[in-house]
């Protein structure tokens, strides 16, 4: 009986009020905007002052759990990525950011974002004078090497894979050369290392990308003498402003000041607090009712990505924390993909997608979590163009997909990760689309397989959500992966609509083999349409948004573009 | 009324629901009752007629008195009868299960109006963010819970009888080997086994770690599951019966004129069983009705497109600060279902057996 009265005491002190649908709407729309980053003529430091930052103060970040590596060059999660290369390491390049939506990409440890010559296939690095690591000793160009070869060892390999690939030539990048344990030389192919300050690389084919590609903590130094292989985890050797004080996995990670950092040499980064503290114990929930109490050490704290206000939190966070929540589009667009070797009928692809319901699909998902989608490109990325091939309304248009089917059932099976919100999302789907005349049966995947079964090429489901994110604000990083007939696999699939379209294929080439970047971006955007035009191989649904929260005395966060989160270089405590 | 005295056991001949007194000694009432009824008619009409009632009639007369009992009674037909009409309910109540109401839902995907959208369309409101009508869902979620509850609990019964008459009357090696099963059983704690034996189970039945099975193939999982985990205390308790039975003098009496196990097993034992079985079995059903909830809860029970009450609460825990109607709902009809099958199980154990009369 006690529950039931508890339940009683609720409902009269929330549920008795009329819900009129018109406070919930956190104040400020984030607009969808294009972003293009742009190689900086500058790269000198010290980066810009923040207007009213001051010294002092410790900063606790909450996020989900632990990291799972801090290790550089194994560091591919958005969150880690963050605390390491805005906190840690410094890479050849970085981003420039100062929170007005600007985005530039600098030479960090470099001087500059890389002197191309041959065609786009060579790129020099010179490294700054007065680069230290946190013990004093001098950053050289060589550990900038070694720390490349070392994302080729077979033990190490969950970073991301650009840079190798691209100077093995091959996708599977340590066929030959497998890093520097165990004999092997401490420069990885095609990089050339003549002095102390140089590096070289080599690509056998052109990557106008590089200067972005340098931008990943695959590019950060490790000096030989202090890499544990896989320990390093537990102790990356800083190279930025902060270094480990104390780190107990799982629990928390105490940064302090790097001394030995100059702030001469850095054009981004600042050390305005005096501590991080990174608590990995807090669920998402915990996270947002502290930062909404805003008391004691949640004033100076804030959350990453992974900890998106949760659907529980959202209301009482826009009553009483709405001017605290950072939010804003991430790099990442969820789409519903056709299995198109299955879902052969072009008209029923397009009926589909004049027939979804992106608004009520939204509210499955957690409106404030993301944006309508309807292209292929996020709108963060470079050569995002935005359009609708197949504009069915917010709610979608059930007439003209019902013409387009000519009044026909059609079945189809669509496949979900097995979490709470996926089910909803399929369950949503299903009824939604019902009076278009599709039966769609719904069928759970387990949740730590989702992904390699929608990889299998020979998988038996028609339709699955997928999310992908560019890995920096390049559609290079999209398309290619994403639909490149000739990269398909038997497993391990990123193109999992199966597209195999051969106008496509060569179009991907074509603009992979171009130098200049705008010109560049431009064709992505229009392959981009031509793609979802001609071929309707998904239905693009959701643009992701971060909506977090940061104590009141946070002074200085802005929403990073190319990382979709909290920025932390410009941060300071009030 | 047949004869009393004589060389045969009097249940057998009192025959119906209730045997003899050791398993639940309806003694003084049970042999008063038809020891007066041997002189009918004799004293006439002067006297209040004095009828004789057979122990099962007498259950029945208690239980008709028991004002609990019939008020959940009244309470499980209610809900027997929506799980059973589920269509009929909800076809003249104007919605389909299918249809989404999202135009009534606020930006983030609240419910609009009072009560997480209660209004006279929408009797318990909508699901937020879905928005399907939580009427809807909780009628057939009410097929999907009793249909397992149900299933699970006849189907465990079946198997603890059977376990229990055979392992008591046999004996031996079998009554061994079979109490052996029954202690590792009831050594594994239900839930943490179901967490980790239901996803082997649905891999061995699609063959594959990453297929799961369909919806219709997780239902009949879980009631086995249920069932493999829910037979043990039904076939202790018979067990302990039996047991005490089988040295009784109607049993020898039976053997002694040539019946084979078989016979004395399901004609002399089980008829004087049928009350604590009874008992059981609806002790059985809300436990089911519980623990297939929590399945659901934990995701390894039945998924969408079911409409399942466990998770229907396991959703609406994210939204209690925010739309507490939605969990009410579901809970309040989970816990009426619940607590309703076990007064009638109370009320029904103390109609059978009057000793513990309070």
């Amino acid at each position: 009986m006690l529950s039931v009265g508890i339940l009683a005491v609720a409902l009269a002190a929330a549920g008795c009020s009329k819900n009129t649908g018109e406070d919930t709407n956190s104040g400020e729309t984030t607009k969808a905007e294009t972003q293009t980053a742009t190689l900086a003529e500058n790269s000198d430091g010290p980066a810009p002052e923040v207007s009213g930052a001051k010294k002092g103060g410790t900063v606790t970040l909450y996020t989900s759990g632990d990291f799972e590596h801090l290790d550089p060059q194994q560091n591919y999660v958005v969150p880690s990525q963050t605390t390491g290369s805005n906190l840690l390491y410094r890479t050849l390049t970085q981003y420039r950011e100062n929170g007005d939506g600007k985005l530039e990409v600098v030479g960090d440890l470099a001087t500059n974002t890389g002197e191309e010559s041959n065609g786009g296939k060579t790129w020099k690095y010179t490294l700054k004078d007065g680069l230290k690591y946190e013990d004093g000793s001098a950053i050289t160009a060589q550990d900038v090497a070694y720390g490349i070869a070392r994302s080729f060892s077979p033990d190490l390999p969950n970073g991301p894979h650009y840079i190798q690939q691209w100077l093995a030539g091959s996708a599977d990048y340590n066929a030959k050369y497998k890093g520097p344990y165990n004999g092997g030389a401490k420069v990885p192919p095609n990089v050339q290392v003549p002095d102390a300050k140089t590096i070289i690389f080599n690509f056998p084919e052109a990557h106008a990308d590089t200067p972005f590609a340098m931008a990943l903590p695959t590019a950060s130094p490790v000096p030989p003498a202090r890499d544990t292989k896989i320990q390093y985890d537990n102790r990356p050797f800083s190279s930025g402003p902060y270094k480990i004080q104390t780190y107990n996995r799982t629990q928390k990670m105490v940064l302090v000041r790097n001394e030995n950092w100059d702030p001469k040499t850095d054009p981004i980064r600042h050390d305005y607090p005096d501590q991080y503290v990174v608590d990995f114990t807090r669920t998402a929930e915990q996270a947002s009712e502290l930062l909404i109490s805003d008391a004691g050490a949640a004033q100076t704290a804030l959350t990453f990505q992974d900890m998106t206000i949760p659907a529980s939190v959202y209301p009482k966070a826009v009553a009483q924390a709405k001017d605290r929540i950072l939010t804003g589009p991430t790099q990442y667009v969820w789409q519903i993909n056709f299995n198109t070797q299955r879902v052969t009928d072009l008209k029923l692809r397009q009926a589909l997608n004049y027939a979804i319901d992106r608004q009520g699909l939204l509210k499955v998902w957690g409106s404030y979590a993301g944006e309508p989608g309807s292209t292929l490109l996020s709108p963060t990325t470079s050569g995002y163009e935005k359009y609708n091939a197949y504009d069915g309304g917010p709610t979608g248009n059930i007439e003209k997909a019902k013409e387009l089917l000519g009044n026909k059932t059609v079945k189809l099976t669509y496949a979900y990760r097995n979490t709470e919100r996926n089910q909803a999302i399929a369950a949503f789907l299903r009824s939604s689309l019902k009076p278009a005349g599709v039966d769609l049966t719904i069928q759970p995947v387990d949740e730590d397989q989702y992904y390699t079964v929608i990889g299998k090429k020979n998988n038996q489901f028609d339709m699955y959500m997928y999310g992908w994110g560019s890995d920096w604000p390049g559609a290079g990083t999209v398309i290619p992966p994403l639909w490149d007939g000739k990269r398909i696999t038997p497993e391990g699939n990123n193109n999992t609509a199966y597209l195999n379209d051969p106008k496509t294929n060569e179009e991907i080439v074509r603009i992979l083999g171009l130098s200049d970047l705008t010109e560049a971006d431009k064709a992505w955007g229009a392959l981009d349409k031509d793609i979802m035009t001609r071929l309707a191989p998904t239905i693009p649904v959701i643009y992701d948004k971060q909506t977090t929260l940061y104590g009141s005395k946070i002074g200085g966060i802005y929403l990073s573009k190319p990382y979709g989160n909290s920025g932390l270089n410009n941060l300071y405590v009030k | 009324m047949s004869h009393v005295g004589g060389d045969r056991p009097a249940t057998e001949a009192a025959g119906g629901l209730s045997g003899p007194g050791p398993v639940l000694p309806l003694d003084t009432e049970a042999v008063l009752a038809p020891a007066a009824g041997d002189e009918p008619g004799e004293t006439g009409s002067k006297q209040p007629k004095v009828q004789g009632r057979s122990p099962g009639q007498l259950a029945w007369l208690r239980l008709r008195r028991d004002k609990i009992a019939v008020a959940s009674v009244v309470v499980l037909v209610f809900f027997l009868l929506v799980a059973i009409f589920a269509d009929l309910i909800v076809s003249a109540y104007g919605i389909n299960k299918d249809q989404l109401f999202g135009d009534q839902l606020d930006s983030i995907g609240y419910p609009l109006g009072y009560l997480g959208g209660v209004s006279g369309d929408h009797w318990f409101g909508l699901e937020p963010q879905l928005g399907r009508d939580i009427f809807v869902q909780l009628v057939y979620g009410a097929r999907t819970s009793l249909g397992i509850a149900f299933a699970a609990a006849v189907f465990s019964t079946v198997l603890g009888v059977i376990m229990g008459l055979v392992s008591g009357f046999l004996g031996g090696w079998v009554d061994s080997v079979i109490s052996w099963i029954t202690d590792l059983l009831l050594a594994f704690p239900f839930i943490i086994f179901s967490l980790a034996a239901i996803p082997i189970i649905n891999t061995l039945i699609t063959g594959s770690v990453q297929k799961q099975p369909s919806v219709e193939s997780r239902i009949y999982v879980v009631v086995g599951v249920l069932v493999t985990f829910g037979w043990m205390s039904t076939s202790r308790l018979v067990r302990g019966q039996v047991l005490s039975l089988r040295e009784r003098e109607f049993v020898d009496a039976a053997r002694a004129a040539g019946a084979g196990t078989r016979h004395i097993i399901f004609r002399q034992l089980l008829p004087n069983l049928w009350a604590p079985i009874l008992v059981t079995f609806s002790l059985a059903v809300p436990q089911y009705v519980t623990t297939e909830a929590a399945l659901s809860f934990l995701g390894i029970g039945v998924t969408e497109p079911v409409p399942d009450w466990g998770r229907m609460i396991f959703r609406s825990t994210s939204y209690v600060s925010a739309d507490p109607a939605y969990a009410f709902f579901p809970g309040i009809a989970l816990f009426l279902l619940v607590l309703a099958f076990n007064l009638f199980g109370d009320s029904l154990r103390d109609a059978l057996d009057p000793r513990s009369a309070r």
